[in-house]
């Protein structure tokens, strides 16, 4: 009787722990078809503009990959992976960078007649632009290996494993411009100085005195 | 002896339940340590751009006999350095030769701008990866070709008639002088 029960309770165990194992790993494959990832759709924009850019910011992000410390684990899965890390055979370090560019600019599409005013009494012209506006302008192609320490069993960083840090270094370096108002405050300057110059060069020509405000 | 049983099967359900929601609420498993973004240069310039493109265009290389397949999303633009523009000023007209085009192409910073989608190998034995290297001169292949392409798309021409649009209204709004701007590329200089 108590070796029925024994058995029972075993199995209902192994049971649970089969049912709990596949919850954890791999419920999205439970039917046998592998998960479609959507991707996004192919497209194609081509439009006119009209802005005056002033100046470009260009930022460098850095990662590295190392095994993960025992000693700075937090949680189950990171000491899962800490754990698998420390059996493996060998090295795998390395260190990965690009960078990425911001501009600041006027949308001069904005611009009207009525930004402009000419003072014939005192010889001034006082110009209204539009704010400065930043936006990313975008990101290298290529990444820069840093550094790249492969030894031992340990498998070599791959193109998808490369997407993917770069990937998480675009999140994050996003994230930092976003938090940090020196990045576009320090472009802003910068533009700004450059707007004030350029159009004083063009409009004070005939002893006009210049005036350039911005939105 | 079966209340017994029920408490261990509750006590069982309740563990495996705790070390689910332990697995699920612990943070990532990361070994990609981010470090902190660098200002590396601030350039001041002084460009009139007149076309902006969006572009998803596929990612095909080969090197020997392993392949790769991959999607980029990327930004283009073409603009004018109006600081190095030639300008000529008589009474009341003014005469600027527009100069030559600047096309940039850059890596879209939208999420998932690139994505890796397949790479493998003919032989039997081998392996498909490809170093940073040899991936990076991939894209880079991507990026001429796909440079190459703007100016047979037209684009370039577009952008040089639009730039003569808009700088003849810049120039002329502000100075109230008559403005001609002369292009002696209309199609630009690859």
């Amino acid at each position: 009787m108590e070796i029925n029960i024994m058995n029972r309770l075993s199995s209902l165990v192994l049971t649970i722990i089969l049912i709990t194992g596949a919850l954890l790993t791999g419920c999205q494959f439970i039917d046998g078809t592998q998960e479609i990832v959507p991707q996004r759709n192919y497209l194609s924009e081509v439009k006119s503009v009209n802005k005056l850019i002033l100046a470009q910011m260009t930022i460098s992000k850095m990662a590295t990959i190392d095994d993960i410390d025992l000693s700075k684990v937090e949680g189950m899965k990171q000491m899962a992976a800490g754990l698998m890390d420390a059996v493996k055979v060998g090295d795998r370090k390395a260190a990965y960078s690009y960078d990425t560019y911001l501009q600041a600019y006027l949308d001069l599409s904005t611009l009207t007649p009525d930004d402009i005013k000419v003072d014939e009494a005192t010889k001034t012209i006082t110009l209204n632009l539009p704010a400065v506006q930043t936006e990313f302008a975008g990101r290298d192609m290529e990444i820069r290996e840093d550094h790249y320490r492969v030894s031992g069993l340990r498998s070599h960083i791959d193109p998808k494993e490369r997407a993917e840090i770069k990937e998480q270094m675009n999140t994050a370096l996003k994230k930092e411009v976003e938090e940090k108002s020196e990045f576009r405050s320090r472009l802003e300057t910068e533009a700004r100085a450059k707007a004030d110059t350029y159009f004083k060069s063009i409009l004070g020509t005939d002893g006009y005195n210049v005036i350039v405000n911005f939105k | 002896m079966k209340a017994i049983r029920t408490i261990i099967v509750l006590a069982i359900l309740a563990v495996a339940a705790f070390v689910a929601y332990k697995w699920y609420t612990a943070p990532e498993a990361s070994n990609v340590t981010m470090h902190e973004a660098k200002i590396t240069d601030v350039a001041p310039m002084l460009r009139l751009c007149s076309v902006e493109i969006y572009d998803d265009v596929p990612v095909k290389g080969t090197i020997g006999d392993r392949h790769m397949f991959a999607r980029v999303a990327l930004n283009g633009s073409i603009s004018f350095d109006l600081d190095s523009v030639q300008m000529s000023e008589s009474a009341d007209t003014i005469a600027v030769t527009l100069p030559r085009e600047i096309v940039d192409v850059y890596e879209s910073t939208d999420a998932g701008a690139y994505q890796v989608i397949d790479t493998w190998f003919d032989s039997f034995l081998g392996s498909s990866n490809f170093t940073t290297a040899e991936e990076n001169s991939i894209k880079s292949k991507v990026r001429d070709d796909y440079r190459k392409d703007i100016y047979k798309k037209g684009y370039v021409a577009r952008a040089r008639k639009e730039a003569v649009a808009n700088l003849t209204s810049l120039l002329s709004g502000l100075t109230g002088k008559t403005v001609i701007v002369n292009d002696p590329t209309p199609d630009g200089t690859l």
